[in-house]
């Protein structure tokens, strides 16, 4: 498929090249500058255009670009890496034109750039052989100004690893980078990395593994963005499926607010928001139905929809149509087995309707108003409920019957005290973050010294006009009274 | 999604495995685990208390694996300590020479803990020391050198140490211990132990490389020891001679007053009886001589003369300038008359020329009371050094002469003490302790001031018991003017002996005092006391800073400033930006800042960067403290980063930030002219411009007049150098830089920088101490380095003009000469000067422009000046009749060999007291010598009276 694609282009769209050229150039100027001023967020930069410049990615032009980078005075792993992937190119081995030795940053960048190629046009194969080498490589440097690239490389390595089907195989590797992330203290690579662990566990389903590696490492705390609400997805998921919902429901709502809410990352937000609604089913709580009515939300989440309306209204049957009709649809979304936990729920639904109807009611009548088994359900399904803070009750196990806790006024309470509170800390801290995050170019502050310089200048000169102005105002004032007087 | 590959996916089965009775599978469980811990650790980590149990149960014979086990699980859970303990537990499981990171990182946390645990001199686990001495075997198995003189040092091995110099490339290895480790040891106890073992192991080498051994006995303070080996020397053959005369100079100049004069003691006291025994006639004659030239050296006087010597004939202060700055400062101010008499004593240091003071004699009968006493000690400055004619010259003005204000007599005290500086023989010490005694009571506390000061400038370093009681009586006395100059000149005779009685003593009595002016003194004086003691001044600096008296805490910042002299000690750091910062007293925060500048002495680089932000304070006297310590770290660099920090000071609103700035300036950039760096002239401008502002504060003027006197110090021909080029610190000079700061609260102090002005001259002796005359060559452009041109008078100024500088008319046709070809090479050169931006660059530009213009080498003679950014570019011709004893050495006193020995000798004829002996009236060659210069004396005080 690209071959021909590759014939018209060298006829013709050497202009295509050169602007690929002068792209891949103007990153790797970025590079250079971010490890001078050892400022990361220069690599930042470079890597942000990344997504442009793959489309543009041609093998003849990147290979030219590896030729230049490759020089005698490169460290053995890194050369090595470079002579690889231009092999992987389908170009010759580059013989060492460069004269001075190459930054790692950049030859890891293109390295990274091979990585991508050969995944977009589908040489998975290659690429997880080429990707090995290249985190090999990229752990070996230490360098925390590696920092994004690293992390940007083992993503792709360990998806060259998903595609073709071999997931586990990558996780040696990606607890290998764990352990030279957390030692070198690379944030994002670490972030990366634990991001990458938690989705190779539950791809296999390994919930136990992954809920402990959550436990025993923490989460960079001034990771990106982007990361951290992966990461909260799948802690998300993780404690949904350990029965620990409010946390899960806590980090699913994170995952949603911390992602940015791109077309681009629809996918994402779809995602989140169906194990999400689930979450709050479970918990007993009906989602907003304009969550449903969101435009990007609309279409793929039609069988939560249609799953929250029957645990709203706690109809069983109505609950066991949905199931039974979307099943394929929730096994295909990893949820089925959540789904299935709702049947409480829909009870659940019940009894809180109930609770805030009665201040007390006897088991009895909510056995018979939810069609269950027997009083002894109705009591075991009750406490639950409580125990999941579901409804705010007492049960009189002698007497038999549930007593619901008065509806206190809360805002008698501390309580909006401690929500606005939060809320501030969060505004604030937002606020500090951005402040924190703000560049400013060095020594600007010198010209506004100059400006200062002049304005006191000419303050002084302003203060000696006046005076002297003063002076002949008075004289002149003089003058004029010896005139009127003559 | 394909199905599993692996075939494990968990370790629970493992670990059931341990809860097994049997102990085999207990075991087999176990070596399972050790393989996969890198993959399971999270699943493992949960069941490591049934690994400890095993690893706690002395029966099971596989308890080290368990041990092992255990510790790579805290190793990933991050725990580094448990991780550590365990591996110990280990024992030979734990393989040291893999080269995983959990072996690497284990290793490193035992060398840091062992660190730790050893400069606490805790107890050491004997594991963790044997872990840390196999790694250390390894080290020398890969002939790591470098690596094992660190950690020894660091761990305080020093037995380690010793056995690495012993192994590796001695000479680099004790080098490098010397050059870099030395200073950086924090305790002064364990540096000294380590200065002990590299000067025995010096004495150990085959070729003993004396100078280096004497510098170091010289830190050890071991007079014995040294004047044996000088004697040793002296009794060699003529290299050897040669070599003991360089090594007296070299210790002369930096050892302390109190070791030099122990080390002439012991070598005459053991002349007559080592001499005489096993050497006879002619030769031992020859070796008395030679002992006795080298006291005379030690005694500091050949020095002195010789800078001297240097300073009178190389003399080229712009007397237009000072003439102008004169004329210009109404000297009825009597913050005007200190500024000139500071600008002239700075412009004429060390050069014996007084013309100034002569010339305008109706300038100086206006000074009254203090600024008589400035003016008066600036006779000191101007001497500093003419120790043989100390007494003669000052003896007008002093109280036994004809004198009557006490306000000269105590400059003239002062004035003494500063002649001898450093070199206090017993005579002046004597004499002016007497003075002390005399003039006890109110009537005298101004002649007691000008004597205790003068006092602390003699026995600088070098205060006996007896000086110490004399001034702690002046101080009892609790007269505060009197009381002021003791407490300082207690700091400067103690300086650096941390003598614990006498700290607590001046504690008690800065406590117990209602004089602000005694607390403020005794604050500086603790800090001199405590200079260079590093670690040993912690517990005082805390003690400092708990005070609620602010001049109490600006104590603990001189003592920080001092005790960390030139460490760069990350703690000194942090502790003094704090006190920057968030202390309530302006004062403690400008000395704090300043006080920057003294800790980051040695790596001036880091200085414009640190006190970037501080120089844009809102607090004006951060600013000024700022532009200090720019001054006084990267004093005589010409560091383009300070001077773009200190320009915009220069031009700031409050006026004595103005002040510290254009000193600072002066410091920066002294010595350099116009071809080197382009501004210069603007700040020479500046300084000119401030003076004549019509509308200009006192203190800027004040400022820019001293300024003016630094930049253009001791006839030009001197630099401003807290430490030596090989980075020993200068006693005498951090002394001198701390008070000159003071001159914030008294001018006169500002005096006691002429201890830091350091002669720049090539100057060669032959082994009769006479001066040959050669010439070494430097490979540049001769206009880099030449002299600044003498300004043009004003067209507008005409008295400036009737006032034309007293100088020599040789050395003006010389000058003529020399600014002909000068006014060539300068107009090109300056649009290459501003390529240099930075400070980084400025060394390289300074090579690329040296490489250019090689074809042009010229000649240095001996006894002129040789600049210290000139000296890389400074070489001895090969082939030359005379060859220096120390290799690669193109400044300062040098001795030479003669290769061609018979033939005659030209020498250089001395213009000053070549044939004078003490107290005899000046010679035919000493026009230029001040005779006694009483008239201006005794008009002024009738006017005053009248």
């Amino acid at each position: 498929m690209a071959t021909p694609e590759n014939v018209t282009m060298e006829v013709e769209a050497t202009p295509e090249q050169k602007l690929a050229e002068s792209h891949l150039a103007r990153n790797v100027k970025f590079l250079e500058r971010g490890i001078a001023t050892a400022e990361v967020h220069y690599t930042h930069r470079a890597l942000r255009t990344i997504f442009s410049l793959r489309k543009r990615l041609q093998p003849d032009v990147l290979a030219e670009s590896i030729a230049a980078h490759v020089s005698k005075s490169n460290s053995q792993v890194v050369a090595d890496c470079l002579h690889r992937a231009a092999e992987s190119l389908g170009q010759p081995r580059a013989a060492g034109s460069a004269t001075k030795a190459c930054e790692p940053e950049v030859c890891l960048f293109l390295c990274l750039l091979v990585q991508l190629y050969h995944l977009d046009h589908n040489e998975h194969e290659r690429g997880a052989q080429l990707s090995d080498a290249f985190v090999e490589a990229a752990l070996d440097l230490q360098r925390r100004t590696l920092d994004p690239i690293v992390s940007r490389i083992i993503f792709y390595c360990s998806r060259f690893f998903e595609v073709t089907g071999r997931l586990a195989d990558a996780r040696p590797m990606l607890l290998r980078a764990l352990q030279t992330a957390t030692l070198t203290n690379m944030k994002e690579t670490k972030a990366m990395v634990l991001t990458l662990l938690l989705r190779n566990y539950l791809n296999y389903k390994l919930y136990d593994q992954a809920e402990r590696l959550a436990a025993r490492s923490s989460f960079p705390t001034d990771a990106p963005n982007n990361l951290l609400a992966r990461y909260l997805y799948y802690m998300g998921r993780i404690e949904a499926v350990q029965l620990n919902y409010s946390q899960a429901q806590v980090h699913l709502l994170e995952a949603t607010r911390k992602a940015p809410s791109t077309p681009a990352t629809a996918g994402f937000q779809q995602t989140v928001h169906k194990i999400y609604v689930i979450v709050e089913l479970l918990m007993g709580n009906i989602p907003e139905r304009s969550l449903f009515r969101t435009p990007v939300l609309k279409k793929p989440l039609q069988p939560y929809f249609e799953l929250a309306q029957a645990v709203r209204v706690g109809d069983l049957s109505q609950f066991q149509d949905v199931v039974s009709r979307y099943q394929d649809q929730f096994l295909k979304d990893q949820v089925l087995i959540l789904v299935q936990r709702l049947r409480h729920n829909v009870i659940k639904a019940g009894i809180r309707s109930i609770s805030v109807a009665y201040s007390r009611i006897s088991l009895r009548d909510i056995c018979l108003k939810l069609h269950l088994d027997s009083e002894e359900d109705a009591e075991y399904i009750v406490a639950k409920a409580i125990r999941d803070g579901v409804i705010d009750a007492t049960i009189d196990h002698e007497k038999g019957f549930v007593k619901s806790a008065e509806v206190h006024n809360v805002y008698g309470t501390s309580d909006p005290q401690h929500a606005f509170d939060k809320r501030i800390t969060f505004c604030l801290g937002l606020y500090n973050e951005s402040v924190k995050s703000m560049r400013y170019p060095g020594g600007d502050h010198r010209k506004e010294l100059a400006y200062a310089d002049e304005a006191i200048k000419r303050e002084r000169e302003l203060a000696q006009e006046i005076e002297n102005e003063e002076y002949d105002s008075d004289s002149d004032a003089m003058d004029d009274a010896t005139d009127e007087d003559l | 999604m394909s199905g599993q590959v692996q075939t494990l996916t968990s370790a629970s089965g493992l670990l059931s495995l341990l809860d097994e009775e049997e102990r085999e599978l207990q075991y087999y469980g176990l070596t399972q685990l050790e393989a996969v811990a890198d993959v399971f650790w999270t699943e493992i980590s949960d069941s490591i208390t049934k690994i400890e149990v095993l690893y706690e149960d002395e029966s099971f014979e596989h308890r080290k694996l368990a041990g092992l086990v255990a510790s790579k699980i805290y190793f990933h859970l991050g725990e580094f300590d448990d991780a550590l303990n365990f591996a110990l537990g280990a024992g030979d499981l734990f393989r040291l020479e893999d080269t995983s990171a959990y072996v690497q990182t284990v290793v490193n946390h035992a060398i840091d803990k062992y660190v730790e645990l050893r400069s606490d001199e805790a107890e050491v686990d004997g594991r963790l020391e044997a872990v840390v001495e196999r790694m250390v075997e390894r080290c020398f198995e890969a002939k790591d050198y470098g690596q094992v003189v660190g950690i020894s040092i660091e761990a305080r091995r020093l037995d380690i140490l010793e056995r690495a110099l012993a192994s590796g490339d001695t000479k680099s290895l004790l080098a490098y211990v010397q050059r870099d480790c030395i200073d950086l040891i924090g305790s002064v106890k364990v540096q000294r132990q380590v200065q002990e073992l590299v000067v025995k192991v010096l004495m150990q080498l085959e070729e003993p490389d004396y100078e280096a051994i004497c510098a170091g006995l010289s830190k050890l303070g071991s007079a014995e020891t040294t004047a044996g080996i000088l004697r040793h020397l002296a009794s060699g053959d003529e290299a050897k001679v040669l070599s003991a005369y360089q090594i007296a100079f070299d210790l002369n100049g930096s050892a302390s007053q109190e070791f030099t004069k122990g080390v002439a003691a012991a070598l005459e006291g053991g002349e007559g009886g080592g001499a005489g025994v096993h050497q006879g006639g002619s030769a031992s004659l020859e070796l008395t001589k030679a002992l006795g030239r080298i006291c005379a050296i030690l005694g500091g006087g050949e020095t002195l003369r010789l800078h001297l010597e240097f300073l009178f004939r190389n003399n080229r202060t712009d007397m237009r300038i000072l003439n102008h700055t004169c004329k210009l400062l109404d000297s009825r101010h009597s913050l005007a008359h200190s500024a000139v008499s500071l600008a002239n004593a700075f412009m004429h240091a060390g050069t014996t020329v007084d013309s100034f003071l002569r010339d305008n004699l109706e300038w100086l009968s206006r000074a009254s009371n203090w600024s008589k006493f400035t003016a008066t000690a600036a006779l000191g400055v101007i001497h500093r050094g003419h120790v043989r004619h100390g007494f003669r010259l000052l003896q007008p003005y002093l109280p036994e002469g004809a004198s009557v204000s006490p306000y000269s007599e105590g400059g003239a005290l002062f004035a003494l003490g500063l002649i001898h500086a450093g070199h206090g023989t017993d005579r002046v010490v004597a004499y002016l302790r007497d003075a002390l005694v005399q003039f006890a009571g109110a009537a005298g506390e101004v002649v007691q001031h000008g004597a205790c000061l003068g006092l602390g400038a003699a026995a600088l370093g070098a205060g006996g018991a007896d000086v110490a009681q004399a001034l702690l009586g002046v101080l009892y006395a609790d007269s505060a003017v009197a009381g002021e100059a003791a407490a300082l000149a207690l700091g400067l005779a103690l300086m650096g002996s941390n003598d614990a009685r006498a700290l607590d003593e001046m504690l008690a009595y800065a406590r117990e005092t209602e004089h602000e002016k005694i607390i403020r003194a005794l604050a500086v004086g603790v800090g001199l006391v405590a200079f260079g003691r590093k670690q040993d001044a912690d517990a005082l600096v805390a003690r400092l800073l708990q005070a609620d008296d602010a001049l109490l805490r600006l104590g603990a910042v001189h003592a920080l400033a001092m005790a960390y002299c030139g460490t760069g000690d990350n703690g000194a750091i942090r502790r003094l930006l704090h006190l920057a910062v968030s202390d309530v007293k302006d004062d403690v925060r400008r000395a704090a800042v300043a006080g920057l500048g003294f800790v980051l002495l040695r790596s001036p680089e880091h200085v414009p960067r640190m006190v970037e932000l501080l120089s844009q304070s809102f607090n004006p006297h951060v600013r000024a403290g700022a532009a200090l310590a720019l001054g006084i770290a990267c004093a005589g660099s010409g560091a383009a980063a300070a001077v773009a920090i200190l320009e915009p000071l220069a031009r700031d609103a409050v006026d004595f930030v103005v002040e510290a700035a254009v000193i600072a300036l002066a410091f920066v950039l002294i010595q350099q002219n116009d071809a080197y760096d382009p501004k210069v002239a603007d700040v020479r401008r500046r300084f000119a411009a401030l003076i004549d502002a019509k509308h200009g504060e006192g203190v800027t003027k004040f400022g820019a007049a001293v300024a003016q006197g630094i930049i253009d110090a001791g006839g030009r021909n001197v630099t401003v150098a807290l430490a030596s080029a090989d980075g020993q610190l200068d006693m005498a000079a951090c002394a001198g830089m701390l008070l000159f700061t003071q001159f914030w609260y008294w001018f006169p102090l500002a005096h006691f920088l002429a201890l830091a002005f350091k002669p720049t001259a090539l100057i060669a002796v032959t082994r009769d101490l006479r001066l040959p005359s050669l010439d070494a060559v430097c490979v540049a452009r001769r206009s880099l380095f030449a002299y600044p041109p003498t300004v043009e008078a004003p067209a507008a100024a005409a008295p400036a003009k009737i006032a034309t500088a007293v100088l020599s008319t040789t050395a003006r046709a010389r000058r003529g000469a020399r600014k002909g070809e000068d006014a060539m090479d300068v107009e090109p050169a300056k649009p290459v000067e501003s390529m240099d931006v930075d400070e980084g660059s400025d060394a390289k530009a300074l090579l690329r422009r040296g490489r250019k213009p090689a074809e042009s080498p010229f000649a240095v003679a001996n006894m002129t000046r040789v600049l210290p950014y000139q000296e890389r570019f400074v070489k001895w011709p090969a082939g030359s009749r005379y060859v220096p004893v120390k290799q690669g050495a193109v400044s300062g006193v040098l001795v030479v060999r003669d290769t061609m020995p018979g033939k005659p000798e030209e020498f250089i004829a001395t213009s000053l007291d070549d044939d004078l002996d003490d107290d005899e009236e000046a010679p035919a060659a000493g026009a230029d010598v001040p005779p006694p210069p009483e008239p201006f004396e005794y008009p002024f005080d009738g006017d005053r009276q009248a």
